[in-house]
């Protein structure tokens, strides 16, 4: 049996989790699901020193409301935001991405924030989260700092988290409920599967205009990204055909795919176009509907 | 280096031994001796170690043994066996739902956990609820039905 860590600790604070990071810097390893990062181990054949284990710090396992954000504590699983009450009424295209990922076993334990730290350019919880201007939390013993997700993730797999930091929440603020989401995936399955494209649009419509918008595309770039041309053409405009249109094209235009086992560049950038308009298309639907 | 734990598998306070880097499918399989939890990928894509923390269905090849300290875990001997088979396992058994029988058990748990929260599932919601269940000889068909008869007897009381 090949043992990936020689020590597994789980910590009841955030204060003592810093501490072991402090002390131990690079040689430990968060935890929570686990469900990418013990995958990542075997893949790598990898040896850890120490194992961090968040799921026992009860400050870090609570999704906190007040009147100007939500707050998603580091070791919420996916299933609990799936099932939140409250929540999937304020960010239902979170909760829509949420459902795509993987299947019940892996959701029962894996995190938002994981799905997050772990930068996937493909990271479905990270486009929705994108579109409604989260933010990340970070904690480490000197301070605790929170930086727009746009600037959290540096290239695939990398973010700004330092090996001796930990981030402790995301914190959604919280809009008028003028606001329309949608999110879309294209995977080879229905489940189980990564994204082969993922887009998320979140538009703000008051009667038919589009106040503002945030259109977020990933799996075709280093780093899940916004466009901010597609925002722009809808800004000001009511949501109609020559006006989607146009946002989906800059979308297809500022992504940069790769081709790999799951698609080619050029079929990646013509589902982008395809599902921002099935996004917006959607959006404009809840609108009507509202009126 | 090894460790003292206490777990409750199957509502029985089990003593292990483990290494800090065990996963709770290898000591349920090895120290434990219960061989119903099956190995597929180690990967968390397949469900064939599929077991119930707390009720609810996760993958045990993902999980370090240490973090289910205090939890209850129950994997599908806890639910039933051959001399005496819970309902799910009888009917499974009489609709064809089960070939080879290695996913099996991971199905049965994963359906148990679906069935305990929507009693009379559609055919959607059981392919939500088992899309982490794989089996290679393609039993599908028959597991929906099963899992339809066992919805049904349920509204019409029948055992």
């Amino acid at each position: 049996m090949r043992y990936r860590w020689n020590v597994y600790e789980i910590p009841t604070s955030v204060e003592d989790a810093l501490t072991i990071l402090s002390t131990n810097g690079s040689n430990a390893k968060l935890i929570a699901g686990g469900t990418d990062l013990l995958v990542k181990l075997e893949h790598e054949d990898a040896k850890i020193q120490m194992m961090v284990d968040l799921t026992e710090i009860q400050d870090l396992s609570r999704v906190d409301e007040d009147e100007n954000c939500w707050t998603i504590g580091a070791a919420v699983t996916l299933s609990e935001l799936e099932h939140h009450p409250v929540l999937s009424k304020f960010a239902p295209h979170l909760i829509d991405a949420i459902r795509t990922i993987g299947s019940v076993q892996i959701r029962n334990v894996a995190t938002l924030v994981g799905n997050v730290t772990n930068a996937s350019p493909a990271a479905d919880g990270v486009l929705p989260l994108l579109t409604m201007d989260a933010k990340v939390v970070i904690a480490s013993m000197e301070c605790k700092r929170e930086i727009p997700l746009q600037s959290f993730f540096k290239g695939p797999g990398i973010t700004q988290c330092g090996p001796k930091e930990l981030v402790v929440a995301m914190k959604i603020p919280k809009k008028s409920r003028s606001w329309l989401g949608a999110f879309e995936k294209l995977g080879a399955r229905c489940s189980m599967a990564i994204s082969i494209v993922n887009v998320a649009v979140n538009l703000d419509v008051v009667k038919g205009i589009v106040q503002d918008a945030r259109v977020a595309i990933g799996a075709v770039a280093p780093t899940p990204m916004l466009v901010e041309q597609a925002a722009d053409v809808l800004r000001g405009k009511p949501l109609n055909c020559s006006e989607m249109d146009r946002a989906a094209y800059f979308a297809e235009k500022a992504s940069a795919p790769m081709s790999d086992l799951r698609g080619s560049a050029s079929y990646r950038r013509k589902m982008v176009h395809s599902l921002t308009l099935k996004c917006l298309n959607r959006i404009k639907a809840k609108s009507e509907l509202k009126q | 280096m090894q460790i003292d734990v206490t777990l409750f598998i199957n509502d029985t306070e089990e003593k292990v031994l483990v290494h800090p880097a065990d996963l709770l499918v290898d000591v349920i399989r090895e120290r434990l001796g219960l061989l119903g939890t099956k190995i597929g990928c180690r990967e968390g894509e397949c469900g064939a170690c599929t077991v119930l923390i707390d009720g609810q269905p996760v993958n045990a090849c993902l999980v370090p043994v240490l973090r289910v300290r205090g939890r209850h875990v129950q994997t599908i001997e806890g639910l039933g066996c051959a001399e005496t088979p819970q309902r799910l396992q009888r009917v499974f058994s009489e609709e064809g739902a089960i070939q080879c029988g290695y996913c099996t058990p991971g199905l049965i748990l994963a359906t148990s956990a679906l069935l305990n929260h929507n009693p009379h599932p559609t055919d959607a919601d059981i392919q939500y609820a088992l899309a982490g269940n794989l089996c290679r000889c393609g039993t599908y068909t028959k597991v929906f039905e099963a899992i339809k008869r066992v919805g049904r007897e349920q509204k019409t009381g029948g055992i």
